[in-house]
């Protein structure tokens, strides 16, 4: 089935790694994303906390350009994306005054028959554990992995729409589908950081840092992520918790199409894993999984 | 007989005004601080969630507009998920935001959240599709600290997660579109 596919700027920008393996490892599952042309930026928490106009603006002509294209559904990979795309839509559901306002900013027509759908959907529900499971070829056995969600991909509750707030599991039963031993954890919901990299990153590095250490102490090979801004902040937690915790006291972050793609039988070399801040090469070959 | 003191009509004060934009019950918050004990960024801030909800009671408008906390809150809704009444405090910050921004409120001392939002929206603005490292020299440039993530930066390029090419940021196609959402809502505002 074709899905719309919105990779969002970081996917084309710092989080490469997570396109590639994102659209890899729906590719061999069956699901064929098609990036949706001349998408633009989401805004992001900076147009929501600026002007809430705008940030529904940005977000709809992105849905209007994927219903325009004909797709039932869109991908969007980054937790981010996911959550500002999916309110703008709720918001203009049966609010036909900012409807017709929102069409005169954009210059495109929206009916609001696009659903958007995080990564994480698009293999539990569009594909299926069961199915999945039966296109694993090279299993993750003896990986430990602690899966780690944030907060946007299922918070808030009312806009994610999708999962648990607090305990969610569908990042958990995609992991041991792909053969991993996923281990239990506290730290699952913990928020990262998010945009406060730029300008207090040092209370990222903690935030993050704290996140690590309960990685470690769960006793984890890699942290498993489905975002790239918590990619990108789980790094300045790992530098936290070296300094803080000793050297040693760290492990990877990886996104999970990553890990799936390798179990789906994807070569290593058409990911592009080696461009991690942190080498997941080691671990990966201590378990024989490269 | 008329009256001589004129009492605040019903709807007009500012626990109303925000209970009403916000969808949210502020009055029957019952205090228990799980919105403050669970909010990642509640360190940050100068007022703390549950403190935000007994001013609003209160009438405390000016320096609840002023805050920098109300600025610091990103939505990432782990208030409401700690709330037992089910109470969604992020969206009285979005209320309060909005309020600010509406009656022209400029924060005491935002931390760099609010130049920086402003940066990022410069940016889209200019490119349709934001430039992460553009942006990111841009605000460390700003603010006098450009060597502050060096180290982060050269390892990314190292690393081929970053090239040359991101030093120097194009204007994707739909930089047109996007640039008239801005201005089109800089007018309709200006309207109003």
């Amino acid at each position: 089935m074709k899905v719309g596919y919105y990779p969002g700027c970081s996917l084309h920008g710092t989080g490469k790694a997570y396109d590639i393996s994102a659209r890899t490892a729906m590719k061999v599952l069956g699901v064929m994303p098609e990036e949706v042309a001349d998408w633009s930026c989401c805004g992001s928490t900076p147009a929501e906390c600026e002007n809430p106009l705008l940030s529904t603006a940005l977000s709809a002509r992105n849905l209007a350009l994927a219903e325009a294209a004909g797709h039932e559904f869109l991908v969007a990979p980054c937790a981010a994306c996911f959550s500002h795309l999916k309110k703008a839509g709720l918001e203009i559901a049966g609010n036909e005054k900012l409807a017709a306002k929102i069409r005169e900013l954009i210059e495109l027509d929206y009916q609001g028959q696009v659903k958007v759908l995080n990564l994480l959907q698009v293999f539990v529900d569009l594909v299926g554990i069961d199915a999945l499971r039966k296109k694993v070829k090279k299993p993750l056995t003896g990986l430990r992995v602690v899966t780690y969600y944030g907060c946007l991909l299922v918070r808030p509750a009312h806009v994610a729409g999708f999962d648990d707030p607090v305990n969610p599991v569908s990042l958990d039963r995609i992991m041991e589908a792909a053969g991993a031993t996923v281990l239990p954890w506290g730290a699952k919901t913990d928020c990262c950081g998010a945009s406060f990299t730029m300008t207090n990153p040092e209370v990222v590095a903690e935030a993050s840092g704290k996140i690590m250490l309960q990685a470690l102490e769960a006793g984890a090979d890699l942290v498993v992520t489905a975002c790239p801004m918590c990619w990108m902040n789980l790094y300045r937690g790992h530098g936290y918790a070296r300094e803080h915790f000793g050297p040693g006291k760290t492990m990877p972050t990886v996104y999970f199409t990553e890990l799936l793609a390798l179990a789906l039988g994807v070569s290593p070399r058409a990911l592009v894993m080696k461009k991690h801040l942190v080498n997941p090469y080691p671990v990966l070959r201590q378990k024989q999984i490269v | 007989m008329k009256m001589a003191v004129d009492l605040a009509r019903e709807g007009t004060t500012f626990l109303e005004q925000v209970e009403a934009r916000s969808g949210e019950k502020v009055a029957e918050c019952y205090q228990c601080g799980k919105c403050s004990g669970g909010c990642p960024f509640s360190s940050l801030m100068d007022i703390a969630p549950n403190q935000i909800l007994e001013m609003i009671y209160y009438g405390l408008e000016e320096p609840l507009l002023r805050s920098r906390a109300i600025r610091t809150c990103i939505g990432c809704g782990t208030c409401e998920a700690n709330c037992p009444a089910g109470f969604k405090m992020y969206r009285v910050m979005e209320t309060l935001r909005h309020l600010a921004r509406e009656k022209g409120v400029e924060p005491k001392a935002d931390a760099g959240i609010v130049s920086f939002n402003r940066l990022f929206l410069d940016n889209v603005a200019r490119f349709g599709r934001l430039q992460e490292i553009g942006l990111a020299l841009e605000y460390n440039r700003k603010k006098g600290q450009l060597l502050r993530d060096s180290a982060m930066g050269a390892r990314m390029f190292f690393k081929g997660m970053v090239g040359a090419a991101d030093l120097f940021p194009r204007r994707s196609a739909t930089a047109a579109p996007v640039g008239r959402i801005f201005r089109k809502i800089e007018e309709m505002e200006g309207r109003e």
